[in-house]
């Protein structure tokens, strides 16, 4: 689904040039469930901006179901991240000003989708994430585990092919977190290739496969079970 | 006062610190501010400062008051005047002024100079005491004694160097030795000339009242009195006009359709440019509100970085008063720097002010910064700073403790606040369209007002004045010959294309009207005769001002003084007014003036804008001098080289058939016609320019309003960006924003200016006070700006970086 080859990120400072990420080479096929992991500035934050079509500051290849983005420009990577990709932030970085309902109807506003359909989409979602009660509630009147689920609902609403995931339960305690995890999991059953940065655990266990990342190098990639007997 | 000095400190401390901010505000209030002190200065010169004179408040000018024309105004016939005074018992004294001009000659070049001529009362009634010698008395009034004269200060020292002994010496005034008396100061001026102090009069002679003013018709002079201490206004109207009614029964002939008006003297002086004033008053005061609103925003965005300081400060024990004072200490002392710069701003501001005046202001002191537009300054900086600064500190005062402290990132601002900067930006789009609708209409007025037709050509005119003094031109066929010898001369000059002369220039705000009857028609009832102005004209006039004859002839050598039916040429009006469906032409009628005179219309011309633009068409005739001598008359030339260069030219010829004539108000037809406008130009520019500001303003506030929602919604613009918002939907999600605000204001100000325009009536020219030209280019041009002042932002919004704005925090 996904592939990188040489991929590289740097950023001009006064002292030289900053390597953010290193010769990136991988892989992801669709239907994973990926974690990429690291210490705090390995590079996994901007590893998944790029593959979210977020930053165009990098170098090498970059294929998107079979698709040549390191050859396109800013609008046809910014169409292709419309058409198949979902984000959810550690943040939830919800819009204060809408309603829960309103929030999950964003991203379907500017897929071009009638208004009718728009409707069915979202009262469909809203049933499918058990939160109908809470649709004309806005974001402050929610827990942040509440939040984050609208955030997922929101990334979810498009159809999205492959959802990538900052932090996701960064901002919620352990019960919350495994519900949402438990739903990443879901989805991910359901066909949705999942590729999140996280620094727990416990999160990379729901997935299939740990990519390391440390000072922008890809140090290791591997199936979860592997990595976690590395870890014990 | 230690906590007071404590708050002025921290408040002047976060302005330093935040210059940018404070530069803005600082600026914004120095411009309202400064603008309404300066306006006030006028209207506190005008009409607050009180008159120069003791009885100030008793002092009224008395009119006669045509039922048929609706004069108001009309001047005095002072047969009447001796009447009312005889027998007025709520007006103690009464005086008469008539405005002249007189020859003085005997000190240096003859000159031509603005007199007054008095009744001795008027000195009593005003309270005016002279700088030098004495006022006139009593018996000056008698034919015979009133060969001495008044000078102004501003004579006396031009003229006689501020000689102390000046009641020494004499004057010759048209050809008559006359001794000097006194010296007037200059605030005698406003007695008789209502402030205007372009044309003041250095000369005052007394009136004398002679057997023969009883029964004279015409009507020429000004009345002043003094009330009766206790005496209203109202209640010496309500006499006057019962005396009135009693004169048009002893006197039907010429009383008939007659009454009175009696106003105080600060009404008369004021009265027509009140309007004018309260509107720009009016004007300057929507320019500041747009400006508080400026400013309230501009502290709104503050307050919103501010929570976290007042959360800290509550959770330290400050009460919610302690907090208010302080953040209204600030805003006050925003205020009060801005209005120190409003004052500088106001000084230099009245200098341009009165250069640009017109000299119908009355400036019944000079225009200053007095202590009263000083006390209004440091009272509306006062209320200004409260107003601009209550809604931001209330909003502040009360903020939760809890959400304030929280580190949680919001992706969008609170609705409440954005909704209420929202609100402030689109009342000064409101506010804005208020100001703009009422300069559009007082412009367009003022447009179709010179594009009136004024009935002549004033290309390449040129005129002068004339005064021929009695004692040398006492008879009237010397009047009429001198005239017409002068035209005779000038119209040989190289470059003359024509010339004439004619009693009163037109546009000048003067001439002459009476009723006349027309022959072979039932005598109408006294009071119903039909009137016209009256001119004196040669036959070159009509060329001169290239107005056009529809029908019969010129004035020609064949028409001669001794005929007994006179000849005139009236006007396309007069014709259509009073035979309709006849030829004018060979017509008689008959007018008293002097005795009974008989003329026969010989010709019709187009109609002219005789007293001024505004004037509907009225009845106009024109008598032929030599049979209509007049004394005073104005020589009219058609040039074909610029008018300026004929005027030595000009002046040689007068004195070359008389050396010791002077000549005066030598100016182009151009000059006239501006001169007609300058009140209204001059409200238009200052309209235009208060306008202009609140446009100015506004948009800076929608830009401001706009920008910063843009600032507030960055992160969430990322989201939106990363949730797959296109580069125009974010565009059109800030212009809408722009435009929603600026469309909720547009409406409102429509409604509001709609309801407001009825007090610009007395301004309008031509033009409905509901014009919808003038309200939809008013709501497309804030429209146009308030997508203008979005554009920017939008622009700078469509840039943002969506991994940048995620981080943003």
């Amino acid at each position: 689904m996904l592939r990188l080859s040489g991929l590289e990120r740097s950023y001009k400072t006064h002292a030289g040039v900053n390597y953010v990420l290193r010769r990136i080479s991988l892989e992801i096929r669709e239907g994973e469930f990926v974690t990429i992991m690291g210490p705090s500035g390995a590079g996994k934050t901007t590893l998944l901006s790029i593959l979210g079509m977020l930053d165009d500051g990098w170098v090498g290849d970059f294929f998107f179901l079979d698709q040549p983005v390191h050859q396109f420009d800013r609008k046809k990577r910014a169409e292709l991240s419309r058409r198949y990709i979902g984000f959810v932030f550690q943040k939830y970085h919800l819009l204060d000003h809408l309603t829960v309902q309103e929030n999950i109807d964003v991203p379907l506003s500017y897929r071009d989708v009638p208004r009718a359909e728009r409707a069915a989409i979202v009262g469909d979602i809203l049933d499918r994430f058990q939160i109908v009660g809470k649709k004309d509630l806005f974001p402050n009147q929610l827990s942040g585990g509440q939040q984050q689920l609208v955030g997922i609902a929101r990334a979810v609403a498009g159809n999205p092919r492959i959802i990538l995931a900052d932090e996701p339960t960064g901002n919620l305690h352990s019960s919350q977190a495994k519900e949402i995890m438990e739903l990443f999991r879901r989805l991910n059953q359901d066909g949705t290739s999942i590729i999140q940065v996280t620094h727990s655990e416990d999160n990379a266990a729901y997935g299939d496969r740990v990519i390391q990342l440390r000072d922008g190098w890809v140090t290791s990639d591997t199936p979860v079970r592997q990595h976690a007997e590395i870890q014990s | 006062m230690d906590s007071i000095l404590q708050d002025l400190r921290y408040g002047l401390r976060m302005l330093v610190r935040n210059p940018g901010f404070a530069a803005v505000a600082v600026m914004t209030l120095a411009l309202g501010i400064g603008a309404n002190t300066a306006i006030f200065s006028v209207v506190n010169a005008t009409m607050l400062e009180p008159l120069p004179f003791p009885n100030r408040d008793r002092l009224v000018m008395v009119w006669e008051h045509s039922y048929k024309n609706g004069r108001e105004r009309n001047v005095v016939n002072p047969g009447n005047f001796l009447r009312w005074r005889e027998r007025v018992r709520s007006i103690r004294n009464m005086a008469m002024i008539v405005k002249n001009e007189i020859n003085v000659t005997g000190k240096g070049e003859p000159e031509r100079v603005a007199s007054a001529i008095v009744s001795p009362a008027l000195f009593s009634i005003t309270g005016i005491r002279p700088i030098i010698g004495r006022t006139f008395v009593p018996d000056e009034e008698k034919p015979g004694n009133e060969h001495v004269a008044l000078i102004s200060e501003s004579y006396w020292r031009s003229h006689f160097a501020g000689d102390p002994k000046v009641t020494d010496q004499d004057l010759a005034l048209d050809g008559e030795r006359y001794r000097i008396v006194g010296v007037l100061p200059e605030s005698a001026q406003l007695a008789i000339w209502g402030g205007i102090v372009e044309d003041p009069a250095p000369i005052w002679t007394p009136f004398a009242v002679t057997d023969q003013l009883r029964d004279l018709r015409g009507r020429y002079v000004n009345v002043i009195g003094e009330l009766n201490p206790g005496t209203s206004v109202k209640q010496a109207d309500a006499e006057m006009k019962a005396i009135a009614q009693q004169l048009e029964k002893e006197r039907p002939a010429a009383d008939t359709g007659w009454t009175t008006k009696v106003e105080s003297l600060r009404d008369y002086l004021v009265g027509d440019i009140r309007p004018a004033l309260l509107a720009l008053l009016t004007g300057v005061g929507l320019v500041l509100l747009i400006a508080v609103v400026n400013v309230a925003n501009l502290l709104l965005v503050r307050a919103a970085s501010r929570e976290r300081e007042v959360a800290v400060r509550f959770a330290l024990g400050v009460t919610r008063w302690r907090l208010l004072r302080q953040l209204l200490t600030e805003s006050i002392l925003l205020a009060f720097i801005g209005g120190a710069i409003g004052l500088l701003l106001a000084h230099w501001g009245l200098q341009l002010l009165m250069g640009l005046a017109p000299s119908q202001l009355p400036a019944i002191t000079a225009v200053s910064i007095d202590a009263r537009v000083l006390a209004f300054s440091v009272i509306l900086a006062l209320v200004t700073g409260a107003v601009f600064g209550a809604v931001p500190a209330f909003r502040l005062s009360d903020v939760s403790l809890n959400e304030s402290l929280k580190s949680e990132a919001h992706a969008s601002p609170a609705r409440g606040r954005r909704r209420l900067r929202n609100i402030l930006a689109a009342a000064e789009a409101a506010l804005a369209v208020m100001l703009l609708v009422g300069a559009g209409l007082v412009i367009r007025s003022f447009v179709k007002l010179i594009h009136v037709d004024t009935g002549f050509n004033p290309e390449n005119l040129v005129s002068l004045e004339i005064s021929l003094p009695d004692s040398k031109y006492h008879e009237e066929q010397r009047q009429a010959a001198f005239f017409q010898d002068l035209v005779d001369r000038v119209q040989h000059l190289p470059g003359v294309q024509a010339a004439g002369a004619t009693s009163f220039m037109p546009l000048t705000s003067l001439g002459s009207a009476t009723d006349f009857t027309i022959d072979e028609r039932p005598k109408p009832q006294p009071g119903d005769e039909p009137d016209s102005q009256v001119r004196s004209v040669t036959p070159g006039f009509f060329q001169a001002m290239s107005i056009p004859f529809v029908q019969g002839r010129n004035f020609e050598s064949q028409d001669k003084a001794e005929d007994t039916i006179k000849k005139i040429i009236v006007n396309e009006t007069l014709a259509a007014m009073y035979w309709p469906n006849e030829n004018p032409v060979g017509k008689r009628i008959s007018m008293e003036w002097g005795g009974m005179l008989h003329a026969e219309v010989i010709g019709v011309v187009k109609d002219v804008k005789l007293v001024s633009l505004e004037e509907p068409p009225a009845a106009q005739m024109y008598w032929y001098t030599p049979q209509f001598p007049y004394s005073a008359m104005a020589l009219v030339v058609k040039t074909a080289a610029p008018p300026s260069s004929l005027i030595p030219a000009l002046r040689a010829q007068v004195a070359a058939i008389d050396p010791d004539l002077p000549i005066a108000k030598v100016q182009t037809a151009k000059q006239v016609v501006s001169s007609a406008t300058q009140s209204r130009r001059f409200t238009m520019s200052l309209m235009t320019l208060f306008a202009g500001l609140a446009l100015a303003l506004a948009a800076i506030g929608l830009y401001g309003v706009i920008s910063y929602s843009v600032v507030q919604r960055t992160q969430e613009i990322g989201v939106r960006m990363a949730l797959g918002a296109r580069i125009s939907d974010v565009l059109f999600m800030v212009l809408r924003e722009g435009l929603a605000v600026t469309g909720a204001g547009v409406a409102v100000g429509v409604i509001a200016a709609l309801a407001l325009v009825q007090l610009l009536n007395k301004l309008l020219f031509g033009i409905a006070a509901h014009d919808a030209v003038t309200f939809m280019s008013v709501a497309v041009v804030l429209l146009l700006v308030g997508a203008l002042a979005s554009l920017v932002p939008a622009r700078r919004a469509s840039k943002i970086d969506p991994m940048v704005a995620l981080r943003y925090d």
